[in-house]
């Protein structure tokens, strides 16, 4: 059995019921716990203990009817019932409906429905679907996608790309991307109902990249490129409707993010002084590839005054350096996103991409000044390598090791660069060749 | 308008629930919180409420990382009558 608080119900029963116990015993708190004092905490367990030994104790047929049966509703008003209950994710559910004939009908029906990212929506008709598809097998699966386990087979994944917009060129990268966030050591589960904002950010390398059209220049995290917008899109709608991660209810984002719409860009190879980073891994260069990584949206680089490459790695690493990001207490893999104008000057000083990440390895320190004494303790405690001097007094490093970056060169002209820190230590980005 | 079904299948098979126990002085109820805080703290007063109220007699805990999948020990496995887990925020 477990104790959840309320807000957070509907995720211990979808975990539940992804480990195959709908009527697991679940005794609910009021949420939040962590402000919680000490008495407040012994008055909440004081409130559910018995129904917490009745649990251990009672009949196991009684408990599962009235714990398969419990629902509740979140303080967000969410509503949770369609998640669990809905006969379009029923393993018999039919592989059609019937929708309305007006396409501004048909997508409010899908926005009630959840199956939307708020947006309008092509309409997934057979035809498209199987356009989408080409000679590919429907029933194929490329993976379960988390928290809800749901099935993405081919044909799922093709409806999602076309309410996304894809065009089928595309839909190669999207169902590469699905396989490789479905991997376990990208941690889907955690990403997609965690209270941090990340999402998966798509990178397309290869041949394919060019061919697409996949835009690695001015606006590479913005709008107006199809295939950035599309394939990026596609993978959220496949996140929400296959995986179950509807906003407020699996998807516990705090705050969100707009990089939740769509996070897909490539690499800008003609304006990087480095090699790429699918040949950093010694993948084919002939061969196309997509990584994808559990990143929070971009955040701005701006150094228009950097006289040397030193100079610019060093607005990068203080940049880099957020006492606010989950890579300061949960190391990870954070992302460096290199403007061209930026790469060519500290290229030209003579760094390669290691020393690059070596140098943001050591200089991306936060200062004492802005760790609270509670956030010294967790790393006093977890990663004490992390500090520098005595408690921190000399600052606190943000990255474990160099290896551990992923540095990339995108964008248009001009003195710009991005980080993109990441969820943490828990997921790895994932690469897979796009098929 | 024909459209096709964009939800991905969730099949959800049912386990029946383990035998429950009786709990008394040689029970031992595992303690299982995930990090988040005040998790602990919790489970530390319904510890104590289990064992005062309930004659509870042995306590296991396990600890996960809050990002992180539990990897169980086998002491704690094989070491529990019964697990009681605390999912907070």
């Amino acid at each position: 059995m477990a104790v959840c608080t309320d807000e957070f119900f509907a995720l211990a029963k979808t975990e539940a019921m992804g480990w195959d116990m709908p009527g697991l015993p679940l005794v609910v708190v009021p949420h939040p716990l962590a402000k919680r004092g000490d008495a407040e905490c012994r008055a909440f367990a004081a409130d559910v203990l018995d129904e917490v030994a009745a649990a251990l104790t009672a009949d196991p047929e009684t408990l599962e009817a009235k714990y398969r049966a419990k629902t509740l509703q979140g303080r967000s008003g969410r509503r949770y019932r369609s998640l669990f209950e809905s006969e379009f994710n029923a393993p018999d559910a039919p592989p059609t409906l019937k929708g309305p004939d007006s396409i501004e009908a048909l997508n409010r029906l899908f926005l009630s429905r959840g199956w939307t990212d708020g947006l309008p929506v092509l309409p997934p008709t057979p035809a498209r679907c199987q356009a989408m598809l080409g000679d590919r097998d429907a029933d194929e699966v490329a993976g379960l996608v988390e928290p809800r386990l749901g099935r993405a087979t081919l044909g799922k994944i093709a409806a999602n790309a076309v309410m996304a917009g894809c065009e089928p060129a595309h839909f190669p990268v999207v169902v590469a991307a699905v396989r490789a966030m479905c991997d376990p050591r990208f941690n889907l589960k955690a990403l997609q109902s965690t209270t941090h904002p990340c999402t998966v950010a798509c990178l397309v390398g290869g041949p394919l990249a060019g061919e697409l059209e996949i835009n690695a220049s001015y606006n590479a995290f913005g709008q107006g490129s199809k295939p950035n917008a599309t394939i990026g899109r596609a993978i959220r709608l496949v996140l929400t409707n296959i995986g179950g991660a509807s906003p407020g209810a699996l998807d516990r984002s705090t705050m969100g993010s707009p990089a939740k719409y769509a996070l897909c860009f490539a690499e800008n190879v003609e304006a990087s002084p480095w090699p790429t980073y699918h040949e950093e891994l010694g993948l084919d260069p002939s061969a196309s590839h997509v990584t994808v990584m559990g990143v929070e949206g971009p955040h701005n680089v701006n150094d228009h005054y950097g006289r040397t490459g030193e100079e610019i790695l060093l607005t990068i690493a203080g940049t880099l350096a957020s006492p606010g990001a989950n890579n300061f207490y949960l190391e990870g893999q954070p992302v460096v996103v290199i403007g061209p104008e930026h790469a060519e000057v500290v290229a030209a000083d003579g760094f390669g991409k290691d020393d690059v990440k070596r140098f943001l390895s050591e200089h991306a320190v936060v200062p004492r000044a802005v760790v609270s004494d509670a956030m010294i303790e967790v790393l006093a405690e977890r990663m004490p390598h992390h500090l520098i001097g005595e408690r921190g007094d000399g600052g606190v490093r943000f990255v474990t090791s160099p290896e551990d970056l992923i540095v990339l060169v995108a964008g248009g002209a001009g003195r710009h660069s991005a980080v993109l820190p990441t969820f943490g230590h828990s997921t790895e980005a994932v690469t897979r060749e796009i098929g | 308008m024909e459209l096709m079904n964009p939800c991905g299948a969730f099949d959800v098979k049912s386990i029946p629930l383990a035998p429950r126990i009786a709990i008394g002085p040689d029970t031992i109820v595992g303690m299982f919180a995930n990090d988040k805080k005040n998790a602990d703290v919790l489970l530390e007063h319904v510890e104590r409420g289990l064992r005062e109220s309930h004659g509870v007699g042995r306590f296991l805990w396990f600890r996960k990382e809050a990002t992180q999948p539990a990897a169980f020990t086998d002491a704690f496995l094989d070491g529990c009558d019964a697990v009681v887990g605390a999912v907070c925020d």
